[in-house]
């Protein structure tokens, strides 16, 4: 009997604009007040066993979000029912099941993630304009962490995109080597001419590669 | 812009959420809306308890509806001016003028100028006078009301002491006004100052004299002093024990339950300790329930237990004992603010705590001779006693307080100062080398409602000098030693012991861009030292100045349990060197 449990939520619009670590510690205090029996880190200061799947940015909310919770004994069967029934506003828990300890961590997967965006174009990119890009040998452009700046190319991670009035929908691959972010997407479209004005950010979709 | 695009270009947007657990939502169909200002960031106001109980206890009033506001970060500000946006509640984002009741918590002298700056940044005119039919009743509580006056041209009414019945009192007489049984402004100021605790600033006028002194107050007829308020019994008053649990870390991000109200010490330099009397405590029983109930409903990870003096609880070790299977079962430590330092206070905090923490504890001054005076009921013996156990049990880090330019303190009780810290640093080092020490010296500010706010404030100049004494003598030794920046004590003692004309310098600071004060990457002093040019006010009238007995002083106004009389003779028994 596995005491790893996967959890599938919704991070809603309402609470997008906290960090992926309040939305660890919204988990934490979610488990307490359930009286989930988690397991605890050893050390001088205990943790809950959380462990997150990948983050969203600040300001994101996301449909199909993935964490996988430790259990230090076989839970009682409502756990599905005590964790949607104590989750805070904004936090929805959708699913749970069992995964094989085992197992791969969250983490160490690869997942391709569709984000939809809301805002408004200056100027609608064209079809045209989307498909070249995307056909492009290299997609570089500059990142730069607190040290350095360097160039990434995003050529490996950009899968598709389209656009319309209103919004613009991406489609990326990311591993645990790396990935792309969407500022760095509206970047490369800012630079084609097309400037989107952000409202809200959405990942609709978070899916597990094997 | 709308408010949510504004989010996406500040810092820690989390700040601005409004839906947190626990959070209360009602319609715009109460009768009543209210908004609970902190003039802070998120992070500092939602770990404060008044701002907890004043929220939840309004909240529980059908007919009303209780939202919160906090001071905008820097960056957020600069956008909503941009935009023409006004600052809003937290829970329906409505801007602050349109409620209809707006209260502030004065906790700390250097954040009024952002009290000003919420109110204009929400639409409502600052000044009370300037306010009509329409605008929102504006008032404020909270221990700095203790001191009245410097804040009284911009609230309609403040609150002296405790909040939790007065809050409602106070919001039923507003909604008489707005339902028009009160008709005008005045009415409504006269209403208001019938309750108990109430001090409605346009109804008190002091006099100067030429020399700048007050002469007499002209009152219309109302209680003058005000009584301030108590809740007389802690078990039956209101305590939250759903509190919303903030959607980011905060600065005392933890379960808080009061244990009991005022202290028995009678430490003669400590305001709260005057103006929290008489000392009530709250049955453990009560402690336990509450405890309890708090963390069911939030998860918190973590319970402090407050009040001004913790282990002076005769019921310490029995809550504790009575919560510790109920904390192991949630994993949930305890902390404890506030801790004496003698044996008792290290026992119960091994007990509650682990080691892994610092411990603080605050002896004040260097010599007997100066803790007798300031009334600090401590030998070095306990101290080093204290120290001892906390070595001995393997607490990592032991932080001293201790303050200068207190009254009748000499050289000699400077040295005492640097001589206690390294006995005690050599006597906890002797036991466990793990164990460090450090010291935090800040300016002694004579604060009102004391035995010492007839004294003068020590100079600027010679509280950095002696802050500087002692720092570079521990430090040679690798004690670190911290403390309040000293133009920071000096501003807080002008504005603590000012009168109605600091109102203006409050003003002016605002204007010239004081928003944070409290913050040391936010402070500027040059901005305050324009301030008081630009109103014609010499600072060093409030500060250096020893008053007379005979003197009114800007918070005559406010009478506190202690009272005037019994005030001066412990300060004629302080100086007497009399314990």
């Amino acid at each position: 009997m596995s005491k790893r449990v996967r959890i599938r939520y919704k991070k809603g619009k309402e609470i997008a604009f906290l960090s992926h670590l309040d939305i660890w510690r919204a988990f934490s205090r979610l488990v307490r007040r359930a009286e989930i029996p988690i397991e605890f880190s050893q050390g001088f200061h205990p943790r809950p066993m959380i462990s997150m799947g990948p983050a969203l940015p600040v300001g994101a909310s996301g449909e199909e979000e993935l964490l996988d919770i430790f259990l230090e004994r076989e839970p009682d069967s409502d756990l599905l029912s005590r964790l949607k029934a104590c989750s805070p506003p904004g936090l929805e828990i959708k699913e749970t099941w069992f995964v094989e300890e085992k197992d791969k961590a969250l983490t160490a997967f690869p997942f391709l993630s569709l984000w939809y965006l809301s805002g408004t174009w200056e100027k609608v990119p064209e079809e045209d304009f989307l498909k070249a890009l995307l056909q492009r040998e290299e997609l570089f452009t500059l990142r730069s962490t607190p040290k350095v700046v360097k160039q990434i190319n995003l050529k490996k991670y950009l899968r598709a995109l389209r656009a319309r009035r209103g919004f613009l929908e991406v489609e990326l691959y990311s591993s645990p080597l790396g990935g792309a972010r969407l500022e760095e997407v509206l970047r490369l479209l800012e630079e084609g001419g097309y400037k989107f004005c952000l409202e809200a950010i959405s990942r609709r979709k978070l899916i597990p590669l094997e | 812009m709308t408010i949510e695009e504004i989010l996406f270009q500040v810092e820690k947007p989390g700040r601005y959420l409004g839906c947190e657990l626990n959070s209360v939502h009602k319609g715009f169909d109460v009768s009543l809306r209210a908004v609970i200002c902190y003039p802070d960031l998120y992070e500092v106001g939602m770990s404060n308890l008044g701002i907890s109980i004043i929220y939840h206890r309004l909240n529980q009033e059908r007919e009303f509806w209780c939202e919160r506001a906090f001071a905008p970060a820097p960056d957020l500000e600069e956008k909503l001016r941009e935009n023409g946006l006004p600052l809003f509640s937290l829970e329906s984002r409505t801007p602050l003028k349109d409620f209809d009741l707006i209260g502030f918590s004065l906790q700390y002298e250097l954040t009024y100028p952002q009290v000003l700056n919420m109110l204009e940044l929400g639409g409502v005119p600052i000044r009370t006078e300037d306010r009509e039919k329409k605008d929102p009743v504006v008032v404020a509580g909270g221990p700095c009301t203790a001191n009245p006056e410097p804040m009284a041209p911009f609230f309609d009414a403040m609150l002296l002491g405790d909040g939790e019945e007065a809050a409602v009192e106070i919001a039923r007489t507003v909604l008489d006004y707005k339902r028009g049984a009160i008709y005008t402004r005045s009415e409504l100021h006269y209403a208001l100052s019938k309750i108990p605790g109430v001090y409605v600033p346009s109804l008190y006028q002091p006099h100067f004299s030429d020399s700048g002194v007050i002469l007499s107050w002209e009152t219309k007829g109302e209680p003058w002093p005000v009584r301030s308020r108590r809740v007389k019994d802690l078990d039956s008053a209101f305590f939250p024990t759903k509190p919303i649990l903030p959607g980011i870390e905060t600065i005392h991000d933890r379960a808080q339950v009061e244990l009991f109200r005022g202290c028995l010490r009678g430490c003669r330099f400590c305001e709260a300790g005057f103006v929290y009397r008489p000392r009530r405590y709250k049955r453990p029983e009560t402690v336990i329930f509450q405890a309890k109930e708090i963390l069911e409903n939030t998860g918190w990870e973590e319970l402090g237990l407050v009040s001004l003096s913790t282990c002076d609880y005769p019921w310490l070790e029995q809550v504790i004992l009575g919560l510790e299977s109920d904390l192991r079962k949630r994993r949930v430590q305890i902390s404890l603010p506030s801790l004496r330092a003698d044996s008792f206070s290290v026992r119960i905090a091994r007990l509650a705590m682990g080691s892994n923490i610092t411990l603080t504890f605050a002896p004040e001054a260097g010599t007997q001779r100066l803790r007798n005076i300031i009334g600090k009921d401590l030998s070095e013996e306990e101290i080093l006693e204290a120290v001892r156990l906390a070595a001995q049990n393997r607490f990592s880090r032991v932080k001293l307080y201790f303050m200068v330019g207190l009254p009748g303190e000499t050289e000699k009780d400077l040295e005492g100062i640097i001589n206690l810290v390294l006995k005690l640093n050599q006597e906890a080092r002797s036991i466990n080398r793990k164990t460090h020490l450090s010291v935090s010296c800040s300016g002694f500010v004579p604060k009102p409602q004391t035995p010492f706010q007839w004294e003068k404030m020590e100079g600027l100049s010679e509280l950095k000098r002696k802050r500087y004494f002692i720092r570079s003598r521990l430090e040679q030794r690798g004690i670190e030693v911290g403390g309040q920046k000293e133009e920071l004590s000096f501003l807080e003692g002008v504005i603590a012991r000012g009168d109605r004309r600091v109102a203006d310098v409050i003003e002016a600071a605002w204007k010239n861009g004081s928003r944070l004060d409290g913050w040391s990457d936010h402070f500027s002093f040059e901005r305050w030292e324009k301030a008081f040019e630009a109103c014609g006010i010499d600072p060093s009238f409030y500060l250096y100045r020893k008053r007379d007995k005979s003197e009114s002083l800007p918070w005559e106004g406010a009478l506190y349990t202690a009272g005037k009389e019994y005030l001066f003779r412990e300060r004629m028994r302080a100086l007497s060197g009399n314990e």
